[in-house]
């Protein structure tokens, strides 16, 4: 489950390296988006130890020794949850993007510096 | 007791609920939205009244019905209560401020409202870790929502930006916890906390620590990575933003102080770094800010780095915890209290430039609600930001944080200028630069180039040339403001109400907080009278200046017979000058809303500050004075600038105070630990729970320094038991330091040589009656302070740098600011300003006296306080009475006055014979004794230099009585009239007095020396009405009936024995070969003693004034230059977060 973990961190340092390189807001949108994902897959490798079975109690698992047949199943309930957080706030973020869109007609982040200093 | 759960419960069914309404609803979901608010509030409200008054255990809730770690829980006890109620009601309050907003955007917004509120309600409730992360989420998601519903361009632009940021840090957050589930395989923070207490540190946790911690960080906005945060308090609609600089930052700090313990020792220091830093940035780059919702941004960062940094240094130094939360409780809810409701007043001006807040001239409540807050936010008292200030300074100093005071300090410092110069724009609108003549003009808004530099005699603009006597009357005059309002942002009940409620409330959390330092206090007259005032305003002018008067002598009546020596002299002279002097303001016709109810706040705090035996009540008496003087002097038609630099300068010299005390504190408490007398002192501060049962634990930490200063051989029965300042001789090894951080605060008062830059504007350009009050009587708060210092730092052993006598270095400044003051006087144009120098030269002399620390030397400067009080408010009287007939304060435009208005010559005469020092008047005693004192101290050169300087004084004393009255009168002023009587009669009273004093000195001398002599052994006697000094005397009765004989037989002989004089008109007079048009020709008035000023030239350069324009500008262009790192794109602020990081990571190696 290692490479899980890397393979998600690699995500995350893509996910940052666009959010940081890309001017167009739609792709910081999909490096957060990206980021995301590389997260919601550390935080499951973190859970799981080798040689168990998923956490759902049915006839192969039974109740009494559950315990030690399952993975941890924690991490997965978070991850649910971070889906969900992360799908809401992309969506938000790309439908600022539309509105944004709108009033100037650009994609480039670089354009929208009203406020400063 | 209704169950917390129906927090969330109420919140989120509303928040479902909501939506079902269609618009056409709109009124009843109205109602819901409201009443689910303030159901939530009565929830809190409920639980914070159990938990402060029956029981305080803390409520665990379990979801599900299992026990952690199993299930999620939430802790509702006192803490979380004490945060969740004033979140709730500013959600309340705020939700009925932005209800026509969301009404705007639609119900759906008032569902995004209500899952804020659930969001911020969890983020303190909840003791679980992941918990944490998913109400983080709620609140930042109904935020990003709310602020984008607003389809504004900058709204949306701010938005996406937080949005973005938001994601990152969440990022990091939720990398943090799942790294540190695998560590201690629990989500349950006090589980997780008593897990990883014990563990080894492997790389891998600290980094999941880390990673917590810098999202806080990010969330908490410490420099660099709060671009984004500036940018949402800037573009955001004013109610939304109320809720999330206000509630969202409090309960984000709360979730921080639930971590706190997390974060271990290392990341402590890394917090408390960085939020002084931030607090400092902040502050300086605010001075360079322009735009008022952002500037407020600038504040609120600042605040919330200062309360951050004390959370961390609280914990690293141990700090008791009682303290710790009176502390970060009054400066939290007083920034929590003053922010939230000046974005609900920046959204009801709805002015984005502070420079447009001119708007509110003519307003008067909206000016007195912003000024309230402004001064809450400013920590100024009675406001609990004051009381959490100076418990935070005396705790950093006993734990030696000196360093750490300093920035705070100065960061606070900062932030008074900006919050006061923007106070001055709103409330006097626009003054342009050559308008004012102030002396200090970068601070105040023009900025780059020097100060055009008026050497003294150069160019004043002709202000007085239109200005008839008419609109000299009243400046407040509301009639002229009202009809140029330009109207504000349609705003209803529902939008005025809540800034008030919450104002109101900062009023009484202040006073709820005093009584935890001092036990139920007295010191709060002052304020319930100035309320009491404010409350007749209906009444007509005349009749409230009686009833003030009539408060000043009830008071006096109180204070005066139970008092003796030097508070009695002080309480005397503040009283009687204050009661004499406000009889002048007794002329006035128009309204004046405000102005007595100042007037009697700043008498009464002077006297408390006579008066008062506690150090902390000596720095609340002295911060309302100065306060109040402040708003006095903001009151003048012209005084924005003089109004701004004299509350700066009076700050610096409070904090620089306010430092020295808390030097003089930390060595007083070491002191008294080890004398076992620790309870007493150091509880006099401090807030131990028997500190505020007793609430006399201050009187016995006094009465234990007063009985150590008896041991040390400073017995003095006078001022028994001890005086304010008296903590001070307990200072020990700091004992310099000490001494000059406090001179510097008195220096600063006494307008001292360098140091006076503020005086000439505030003495001129306050209003004409109120000038007498703040140069007589005000400038004499600073000799209190001298001698209270010096009576107990100076006497015996005063301190040294060296060989340097610091004593000795005060009478050099005093001596230098008597010469240069006066030489400046000579070359005034203005009436005001020439007395306003003279004013503080005069003080000069006063401080000169008191630092000689001898018995002659101290009777002189009592004397002449007495004295320049007397003359100095006859002459300013006398003036106010000349500039309200003739509508201008240039002397040159007067002139031959003395027919036309011959009570007010005849008061001017008087003036300045007493000025003068001339026999018979009484000032010649004021001179008689300075010299011999002088003399007999052995400081030969000083008195040289003195002796100058009232040479110099002849010059401008003759321009006086020579320009405005002597000479030919210009047609102008043909028909002018008499000074009203009721400023007429408080000049006679004063005149009679010199007179009387004059006629009969010993009365008061005697007494002057009997209270000086019980702490320093009398060099002074008496024979019959002769006083009798080692070097000379005086009989002032005998000088008296001389000159009295001689100018009888003079006048008897010019009566009689002259041939019978012809009057002549004033043009008759003839030339050789022409004859003059007009009286400016024969009457030579304008730049008068210009030959002097070409000899003096060197010495005339104002190299104070640049010396405090560079540095005002320097400050200035470096807050110019940091604030760009703020570039506005979001990418920019997005890459800070990556660089700062990585970079704290390896300062703070991860936490260990």
């Amino acid at each position: 489950m290692v490479s899980v973990l890397i393979l998600g961190f690699i995500l995350i340092v893509i996910g940052f390296w666009g959010i940081l390189v890309k001017k167009n807001m739609i792709k910081i949108v999909l490096g957060i988006a990206i980021s995301e994902t590389g997260l919601q897959l550390s935080m499951i490798s973190i859970g799981y130890i080798y040689h168990r079975t998923a956490p759902i109690l049915n006839d192969a698992v039974p109740r009494s020794s559950a315990v030690k047949m399952v993975v941890d199943p924690v991490p997965q309930a978070l991850v649910l949850t971070a889906i969900v957080i992360g799908v809401a706030v992309n969506a938000l973020l790309l439908s600022y993007v539309i509105s944004l869109y709108k009033h100037k007609k650009s994609l480039n982040i670089s354009d929208y510096k009203e406020l400063k200093w | 007791m209704i169950q917390p759960i129906y927090i969330i419960v109420i919140a989120l069914g509303g928040a479902f609920l909501l939506p079902l309404f269609g618009e056409s609803a709109r009124r009843t979901a109205n109602v819901l939205f409201l009443a689910a608010l303030a159901f939530i509030a009565l929830i809190s409200g409920e639980w914070l009244y159990r938990f402060l008054f029956i029981d305080d255990t803390p409520h665990q809730i379990f979801t599900a019905g299992l026990k952690p770690p199993l299930s999620i829980n939430l802790l509702m006890g006192k803490e979380e209560a004490l945060f969740l109620f004033p979140i709730h009601i500013l959600a309340l309050l705020g939700g009925l401020y932005a209800l026509s907003h969301l009404d705007e955007m639609g119900i759906k917004s008032k569902a995004l409202f209500l899952t804020l509120v659930l969001g911020l309600s969890g983020l303190i409730m909840t003791r679980d870790i992941f918990n944490l992360f998913i109400f983080l989420e709620i609140t930042s998601i109904s935020s990003y929502a709310l602020i984008g519903m607003d389809t504004r361009l900058k709204s949306l632009s701010a938005g996406f930006k937080y949005a973005v940021i938001g994601s990152i840090s969440s990022t990091f957050l939720l990398l943090g916890i799942i790294f540190l589930y695998s560590a201690s395989s629990t989500l349950n923070l006090d589980v997780m906390i008593s897990a990883l207490s014990g563990a080894a540190r492997t790389p891998l946790l600290s980094v999941a620590i880390f990673l917590v911690f810098f999202t806080f960080f990010i969330e908490m906005k410490q420099f660099p990575v709060n671009g984004w945060a500036l940018d949402v308090y800037e573009g955001t609609n004013p109610g939304v933003t109320a809720m999330i600089a206000a509630g969202s930052t409090g309960a984000l700090f709360f979730a921080v102080y639930k971590l706190l313990p997390l974060f271990g020792s290392g990341l402590m220091m890394t917090l408390a770094v960085s939020g002084i830093t931030t607090f400092v940035v902040s502050n300086l780059i605010g001075l360079k800010q322009r735009a008022a919702t952002r500037l407020l941004g600038y504040s609120s960062i600042a605040q919330m780095g200062l309360l951050l940094a004390i959370l961390a240094i609280g914990n690293m130094t141990r700090m008791d915890r009682q303290t710790l939360y009176f502390i970060i409780g009054a400066l939290f809810f007083n920034h929590f209290i003053a922010k939230g409701a000046l974005y609900w007043l920046a959204g009801i001006v709805g002015r984005d430039s502070i420079d447009e807040w001119k708007v509110l001239k003519g307003r008067t409540w909206h000016k007195i609600l912003f000024g309230l807050l402004l001064l809450s936010l400013a920590g100024f008292p009675p406001f609990p930001g004051f009381w959490g200030k100076w418990s935070l300074v005396m705790n950093l100093a006993d734990a030696k944080m000196f360093v750490w005071i300093a920035f705070i300090l100065l960061g606070s410092l900062l932030e008074v200028v900006y919050l006061m110069r923007w106070f001055g724009i709103a409330v006097k609108g626009d003054v342009t630069a050559d308008e004012s003549t102030s002396e200090w003009k970068e601070i105040s808004g023009s900025y780059g180039g020097y100060l055009d530099e008026d050497g003294p005699a150069g160019g004043y603009s002709d202000e007085g040339a239109g200005g008839g006597q008419a609109d000299r009357g009243d400046a407040a005059g509301a009639a002229g403001a009202t009809a140029e309002r330009s109207p504000l942002r349609e705003s209803s009940a529902a939008m005025e109400i809540p800034p008030w409620v919450f104002a109101l409330a900062s009023i009484g959390l202040g006073y709820i907080f005093s009584t935890k330092l001092t036990g139920p206090m007295p010191a709060f007259l002052p304020l319930v009278a100035a309320a009491v005032l404010f409350a007749l305003d209906w009444l007509p002018v005349k009749a409230k200046g009686l009833v003030a008067l009539a408060m000043i002598a009830w008071y006096a009546y109180r204070v005066i017979p139970g008092s003796e020596g030097l508070p009695l002299f002080f309480n005397a002279l503040f009283l009687g000058g204050g009661f004499v002097l406000l009889m002048g303001m007794l002329f006035r016709t128009a309204r004046s809303t405000g102005l007595f109810p100042l007037t009697v706040l700043m008498i009464g705090s002077m006297s408390l500050l006579a008066t008062t035996q506690s150090m902390l009540i000596f720095f609340f008496a002295w911060e309302l004075m100065t306060v109040s003087s402040y708003l006095l002097i903001i009151r003048g038609r012209l005084s924005r600038n003089a109004a701004l630099v004299y509350i700066v300068f009076s700050q610096a010299g409070a904090f620089s105070m306010l430092a020295g005390f808390a030097a003089a504190h930390s060595a007083a408490s070491l002191a008294a630990g080890v004398s076992g007398a620790a309870g007493a002192v150091s509880g006099g501060a401090g807030v131990s729970g028997a500190a505020t049962a007793s609430g006399i634990s201050g009187a016995a930490g006094i009465s234990a320094a007063g009985a150590a200063a008896g041991a040390a051989g400073l017995s003095n029965p006078s001022v028994s038991p001890a005086w304010a300042l008296s903590e001070l001789s307990h200072a020990g090894i700091y004992s310099s330091i000490v001494f000059i951080l406090v001179s510097i605060g008195f220096l600063i008062k006494t307008a001292s040589f360098g140091l006076h830059i503020w005086a000439p504007g505030a003495y001129a350009e306050s209003e004409d009656d109120v000038s007498p009050l703040i140069s007589a009587v005000l400038s004499k708060a600073g000799i209190l302070g001298f001698l209270a210092l010096f009576l107990y730092m100076g006497l015996n052993n005063p301190p040294h740098i060296g060989s340097l006598s610091l004593s000795a270095v005060i009478g050099w400044i005093g001596v230098l600011t008597a010469l240069f003051a006066t030489i400046f006087a000579v070359f005034q144009e203005d009436a005001k300003k020439l007395l306003a120098y003279s004013s503080v030269g005069q003080v000069g002399y006063i401080v000169l006296a008191a630092a000689m620390m001898s018995h002659l030397g101290w009777v002189a400067a009592l004397w002449h306080s007495v004295l320049h009080l007397l003359f100095k408010g006859l002459l300013f009287l006398a003036i106010a009475g000349v500039v309200y007939r003739t509508g201008t304060r240039n002397m040159y435009r007067m002139g031959g006055l003395i027919k036309r208005m011959p009570f007010s010559f005849v008061s001017v005469l008087i003036g300045i014979i007493a000025l003068a020092g001339v026999p018979p008047l009484a000032g010649f005693g004021s001179k008689w004794l300075i010299y011999e004192a002088l003399i007999e101290k052995g400081w030969y050169l000083q008195a040289a230099v003195a002796f100058f300087a009232s040479t110099i004084a002849f010059l401008y004393c003759y321009r006086l009585i020579h320009s405005i009255f002597l000479g030919m009168p210009k047609p102008r002023y043909k028909n002018i009239k008499e000074a009203p009587a009721w400023l007429l009669i408080p000049q006679y009273i004063l005149v009679l007095t010199i007179f009387g004093l004059s006629a009969f000195p010993l009365t008061l001398l005697k007494r002057l020396s009997a209270i000086v002599s019980p702490i320093i052994p009398a060099t002074l006697n008496w024979h019959g009405f002769t006083a009798v000094s080692s070097l000379g005397y005086w009989n002032g009765t005998a000088v008296m009936i001389v000159v009295m004989a001689i100018f009888i037989i003079m006048l008897l002989y010019l009566l009689l024995f002259t041939a019978k004089p012809q009057k002549v008109k004033p043009f008759n007079i003839v030339y050789a070969a022409e004859r003059p048009e007009s009286p400016e020709t024969t009457h030579y008035a304008y730049n008068f003693f210009t030959p002097y000023g070409r000899a003096m030239g060197p010495i005339l350069k104002p190299l104070a004034k640049r010396f405090w324009s560079a540095v005002s500008e320097w400050s200035h262009s470096i807050a110019a230059s940091v604030r760009h790192i703020y570039t506005g794109d979001g990418q920019t602020y997005a890459l800070y977060i990556f660089i700062v990081g990585v970079l704290i990571y390896f300062i703070s190696a991860g936490g260990r």
